[in-house]
């Protein structure tokens, strides 16, 4: 090994980044060179000596005011994006081959579903009643149906005939995926009826799960959610609508729901949570307007917990900056 | 926790939560890195804020071929590397004006001048002539030299986040090591 060589040992050796072999073999060095050891000597002082060196602390107060500038950066660059630059982005993946092809196939397919449709659809009526065709009957047991609220109509008519209103209520087994929108109405009805708090958490949990692909067209979801995020007697329920209600673009209607949630909700955890979300990269200029202001301005002054207040103060400077 | 690559899936899909969260788990580490290179938090906030908004334009077109840390750091150092401070550093800027006072000697000279033996007074001085020192190697010296003896990160490390080899990396450190020490002779 040439003296150079050893002379690069010693900077690994000062950087930390000798292994044991190497190691021995510059301490056998050292121990016979007297040039090597002094220079270790003075590479070691160097080394002290840079780590006076003056050091931007990275405190959160820094960290957080990155994020702050970050995030109005991107609520600017997403105001600025074109609707067709991200459709193109979509389609940069189609570009290969393979991916030209994938795309016919899934276009001829989508042809002949919807030729069939219009050829063979029984008609029926849409609306909540399409359910029943996602739905099945338990089907080992008999029909359980109940009548309920049984009424006869007006005056009895002639002869044998008879006219009346009655309940129907009939038990239905119903397996499926949360991402059928079948499924996602029924959920919805009974985030919005059922009485039992337990019932419910479970239906909004199932909603907020990450896996469940919610489309913003999902408007039965989202104003089930709405109202149970303004309104449910469950903070449980409340919370997790809240969660839930994040999986969809923040719009007008959803910013009102929040701005109710921050000004109304008992809880500081879901307010805190409210404000998150309207904190985040996705919340645009357009939903600036004197509601939102008045509303931040309030809360920035008078809500009862230091945390949110400094959240809101936060946000409503972000807001100014816009 | 969920994995960076679920998170690049929903982030590309539009989901914004999602790159807050992606953004969140590496941006501290992007600002230390920025931090030490440009040596003023002002600067550091204007590379994170230019990292992460490449990351968010180039999102839609990262193949998942890399891991996103490493093309993350990449971007990191390659938008340090051409950075051009905008703002005055605070901390440079009053040492220069002390270099400036009316004895017309440096910061160095009048603290000796005055028999000073402070030590908080020494330790800025010699933070001062350190960071001078630093601020004389070219960018990517620079860059590889506040990555090792600033961040502690590994030789291994700073090549793959640079993108450049490990031999390339040492070169550029000994250098970088070379020139800091002659810069700093007077006080070895």
């Amino acid at each position: 090994m040439k003296h150079n060589d050893y002379k690069e040992l010693l900077h690994l050796s000062l950087y930390d980044e000798l292994n044991e072999e190497d190691r021995s073999v510059l301490d056998g060095h050292l121990e016979g060179c007297a040039e090597c050891r002094d220079e270790f000597e003075e590479l070691k002082k160097l080394s002290i000596l840079l780590s006076h060196g003056e050091r931007i602390e990275i405190t959160d107060q820094l960290l957080d005011e990155a994020r702050r500038e970050l995030r109005v950066a991107l609520r600017l660059e997403n105001s600025k994006r074109p609707f067709w630059a991200g459709l193109m982005e979509q389609f940069d993946a189609l570009t290969s081959p393979a991916g030209r092809f994938a795309l016919s196939g899934v276009a001829m397919i989508l042809v002949g579903l919807t030729a069939g449709y219009w050829l063979f659809a029984p008609s029926e009526p849409t609306g909540l009643s399409g359910i029943t065709r996602a739905v099945e009957p338990s089907s080992s047991q008999p029909t359980e149906t109940k009548i309920t609220n049984f009424k006869f109509m007006g005056q009895p008519l002639q002869g044998s005939d008879v006219e009346f209103t009655f309940d129907m209520v009939t038990p239905v087994h119903m397996k499926g995926n949360v991402n059928d929108v079948a499924v996602q109405r029924v959920l919805a009805q009974a985030l919005m009826n059922d009485h039992n708090p337990g019932a419910r958490l479970r239906t909004v949990s199932a909603i907020a799960n990450d896996d469940v692909a919610l489309k913003s067209s999902d408007t039965e979801i989202k104003a089930a959610l709405v109202q149970a995020v303004k309104g449910d007697a469950n903070v449980g329920v409340r919370k997790q609508a809240l969660k839930a209600l994040q999986r969809f673009p923040l719009d007008n209607e959803i910013k009102d729901a929040l701005l109710y949630v921050l000004k109304n909700e008992e809880n500081p955890g879901i307010r805190i949570e409210a404000i998150a979300y309207l904190q985040s990269p996705e919340f645009s200029r357009q939903l600036v307007d004197q509601d939102l202001l008045n509303i931040l301005k309030e809360k920035m002054q008078s809500d009862n917990n230091n945390y949110v207040r400094t959240r809101v103060k936060h946000f409503y400077e972000e807001v100014q900056q816009q | 926790m969920m994995q960076d690559l679920d998170l690049i899936q929903r982030a590309k899909s539009g989901d914004m939560g999602a790159f807050e969260q992606l953004v969140f788990r590496y941006d501290k580490q992007v600002l230390t890195i920025a931090a030490r290179y440009v040596q003023s938090s002002e600067d550091a906030k204007d590379i994170y804020q230019e990292v992460f908004l490449r990351v968010f334009r180039s999102l839609p077109r990262f193949q998942l071929r890399s891991q996103f840390s490493t093309w993350l750091f990449r971007i990191t150092t390659n938008v340090c590397l051409t950075h051009r401070a905008k703002r005055k550093r605070h901390t440079h800027t009053s040492l220069s004006q002390d270099s400036d006072d009316e004895h017309g000697g440096s910061r160095a000279e009048a603290i000796s001048d005055s028999s000073a033996t402070d030590e908080r007074a020494e330790n800025s001085d010699t933070a001062f002539h350190v960071t001078q020192a630093v601020g004389t190697l070219s960018p990517k010296q620079k860059m590889v030299f506040t990555m090792k003896y600033y961040d502690g990160y590994k030789i291994r490390e700073i090549a793959q986040m640079t993108g450049l080899n490990e031999g390339t990396v040492k070169r550029y450190l000994f250098a970088a090591t070379r020139k800091v020490r002659t810069s700093l002779k007077d006080l070895l």
